[in-house]
């Protein structure tokens, strides 16, 4: 009775065995078989085969992909500095970023200079019309461009909500922005919009710079002082666009 | 008819099979093949029979688990061990060998499950602490379908045609 059962028992496990291997297809593989059986051959060899060149196509693909991302993005910011010179009625001269200068990350390289009608201390835009810098060595075909957020930047700029408040706005460590010169009976605070003032001929008015953080203010001094973060990441340019006539 | 019947229970086996396992909050612990699967072998005389249902069941469930082949070897195993303690040590015919039978097949198939958990890492059925709790609440309830349905075939349909039980 026991040896009967044994026997049952290794016949079944032998049969679980093969089930396993014939699924795995270690043995042959069943599927292939029911495939060939009831599918002509053509279309085993055309939606069976693997195609060669799969892995060359997916890295060609993701390139183009990428390309077509950047050209994306180009092409919004292209759109909003049009969008920008319409309404504003600057000329505008678009650019590119050529590099950055290897000493100072704060001075970038473009690739356009007095050919196109660029001159030095003219304003650098980004596609929604916010300063980014001053063209300070303006070549033939290409400029070199300081970031207001270098040390050595100074832009003159207006405060508050009427733009009555005066200040002159520089870089500070190449990160924020340091406003000095605020007479103390005038009034700002945290959050204000920093504009352009007009007292520079080549930089048009009101053009956006960035946003209050901070207000320093002490009694004995003259001056307030304030620090400025700007709206956009200085780091990551793409586009730009020199206000060349206003 | 007998064989009509083993249909209709892997058949109702298997659409309670599929149905409880909608639930996650411990009834797909609820072995339904297992419960089958005692019932006909405590009602089954013939080995082939037991075997088969044993080998269906456990591909059934096979199917729609990660290891195919586990459930199968295990409830092969299962109906193994079960005869080889019928033939040797409980061999009486009385209810407390059908509830210890019925324990013990329980025991044997968490043990396997756990062992091949620890072994191959299967994670096939997750055993940590928390599942403990609904694991040994629905091992409660199987026992008790097994042992509640055997008594009522036992007592409505063996006795009135007064037939011997299978062992």
């Amino acid at each position: 009775m026991l040896r009967q059962n044994l026997k049952f028992f290794l016949i079944f496990i032998t049969i679980i065995a093969l089930f396993i291997l014939f699924k795995n297809g270690q043995i042959f593989d069943l599927g292939i078989i029911f495939r060939k059986s009831f599918s002509p051959e053509k279309f085993n060899t055309t939606l069976l085969s693997f195609p060669d060149n799969l892995e060359e196509e997916y890295k060609n693909l993701l390139v183009e992909n990428n390309q077509l991302k950047e050209l994306k993005q180009e092409n919004n910011e292209l759109r909003e500095l049009l969008e920008l010179k319409n309404k504003k009625e600057y000329n505008l001269a678009v650019v590119n970023i050529l590099s950055r200068d290897p000493l100072n990350r704060n001075i970038l390289i473009i690739d356009a200079g007095r050919d196109r009608g660029i001159e030095n201390g003219q304003a650098v835009v980004v596609s929604n019309g916010i300063v980014v810098g001053k063209i300070i060595d303006a070549g033939i075909d290409s400029s070199k461009l300081r970031l207001l957020t270098d040390h050595f930047s100074k832009l003159a700029v207006k405060i508050g909500d009427d733009r009555n408040v005066s200040g002159i706005l520089s870089g500070s460590l190449g990160l924020v922005m340091e406003l000095s010169f605020i007479p103390q009976e005038q009034e700002i605070k945290k959050g204000d919009i920093v504009v352009t003032a007009d007292i520079d001929p080549k930089i048009p008015s009101g053009l956006v710079v960035g946003q209050i953080e901070n207000v320093e203010f002490e009694q004995e001094e003259l001056f307030k002082e304030a620090s400025v973060l700007p709206l956009i990441n200085y780091e990551v340019l793409f586009t730009l666009a020199v206000i060349t006539q206003s | 008819m007998r064989y009509l019947y083993f249909i209709l229970i892997f058949l109702i086996s298997s659409f309670l099979y599929l149905f409880l396992n909608f639930y996650d909050n411990g009834w797909q612990f609820l072995q339904p093949f297992l419960v089958a699967l005692l019932l006909i072998y405590f009602n089954s005389e013939k080995e082939w029979v037991y075997y088969t249902f044993a080998l269906l069941a456990g591909f059934f469930i096979d199917s729609f688990t990660g290891i195919f082949g586990l459930h199968a070897v295990i409830f092969v195993i299962i109906v193994f061990v079960l005869k080889s303690l019928q033939v040797t040590i409980l061999s009486s015919k009385n209810i407390l060998s059908i509830i210890l039978l019925t324990l013990f097949s329980f025991v044997v198939f968490w043990l396997l499950f756990w062992a091949s958990d620890l072994i191959f890492n299967w994670d096939l059925y997750i055993i940590d602490n928390n599942l403990i709790k609904p694991i040994l609440k629905m091992t409660g309830i199987n026992i008790f379908l097994v042992i509640f349905l055997h008594l009522i075939y036992y007592n409505f349909w063996v006795k009135r045609h007064d037939q011997k039980q299978s062992f």
